[in-house]
């Protein structure tokens, strides 16, 4: 899942302060897991901000809405069509396909992230969310016993520990598990620790950010249109 | 003239409520309502409340380390720690909400809370 973490209110605020008529967006995929942008999160700022309002005496109100996920265009145009005025400004609190796709839709509305979009990863339990993915786009996690260490590892190394492995933690933070340890514990557990003896060829990084902007087709998923 | 308004009591089934039933107050300025477990309370749904109807809430949850449902009354404690810094942040006043741990053998601070809020 996408980790996100809600801006500040103060810093929301700044975005609506000169508008009207304001919408929050809430998504109810990967933002409301992380109890930061869903439904709930999304009426929780027009709340605050209605109030803030108020004490204010300004006639300006805030009106909250979420769709199932911001990332597909099926559901952000149903919150469009709910719309009876275009608002003057969104919040939207999807990450940041999220907001990018409400921008896409609205157009000519402009939308604020209401959320910072911190990393792939995985809910530990209620309210812990570790990194354990950075979409390298070439997963190696066949050979390291189902642990990533391109993102676990805090330099991404391919083929075993760095000197700065000790006790089981990393150099950078002893908070950090040092991902080699968990990958030879595991292969250990597995017993397949001859998986340590596999060198792992030098990573082609193009299917990474090192490629540019990158897409994805599904081929037997896209009709094309035009074809008689 | 819209009418002053009043003060909602969420009241814990298990501390709150039952003190409440002793008591014997009658509150004039206050609505009741008995809740399962103040774990269940939503920041979105307090806001909701004092946006449109409640002028103060006050939550009555269990004593600490002796919640029905183990950790509601935490979990309470915490939503309402962090809606009280996203009200201070916005220059709120942070009084409009009000949160107590309280066993069912605290009658007289149970009493003192509803007083107050009555005055």
């Amino acid at each position: 899942m996408i980790v996100v973490k809600r801006k500040p209110i103060k810093e929301i605020l700044e975005f609506v302060k000169n508008s009207k008529n304001i919408l929050i967006a809430g998504c109810g995929t990967c933002a409301a897991v992380c109890l930061e942008g869903g439904e709930k999160e999304a009426a929780e700022i027009k709340g605050l901000l209605n109030l803030h309002f108020k004490n204010e005496d300004k006639n300006i109100s805030a009106l909250c809405d979420s769709a199932v996920r911001l990332c597909d265009p099926e559901f952000v145009k149903d919150i469009k069509l709910k719309c009876n005025v275009l608002p003057d400004v969104i919040i939207s609190l999807g990450c940041g396909a999220g907001v990018q796709m409400v921008s896409d839709i609205f157009e000519s509305v402009p939308v604020f992230p209401g959320i910072n979009t911190t990393f792939l990863g995985t809910n530990d339990e209620l309210g812990v969310f570790s990194e354990k993915c950075q979409g390298c786009g070439e997963c190696i996690l066949d050979k390291t016993g189902g642990i990533c260490p391109v993102s676990r590892c805090s330099k991404s190394l391919l083929n075993g520990p760095c000197g700065g492995s000790s006790d089981g933690k990393c150099e950078v933070d002893d908070t950090i598990d040092c991902a080699w340890q968990l990958i030879f514990d595991r292969l250990k557990t597995m017993n397949m620790l001859d998986k340590m003896q596999e060198i792992i060829p030098v990573k082609d990084w193009r299917t990474s950010r090192d490629g540019g902007v990158r897409a994805m087709v599904k081929e037997e998923a896209v009709i094309d249109k035009n074809e008689e | 003239m819209t009418a002053k308004r009043k003060n909602l009591f969420l009241l814990c089934e298990n501390s709150g409520y039952l003190l409440f039933e002793k008591a014997g107050i009658t509150p004039n300025n206050s609505d009741i309502r008995e809740i399962p477990c103040a774990g269940r309370v939503e920041k979105n749904e307090l806001l909701d409340l004092l946006e449109n109807e409640y002028r103060k809430i006050i939550i009555v949850s269990c004593f600490e380390g002796a919640c029905h449902y183990v950790y509601g009354n935490k979990r309470c404690a915490k939503k309402i720690e962090a809606l009280k810094k996203d009200l201070t942040e916005l220059s709120l006043d942070t009084e409009i909400i009000e949160f107590h741990s309280l066993s069912a053998n605290m009658l007289e601070d149970f009493r003192e809370i509803i007083n107050k809020a009555e005055s």
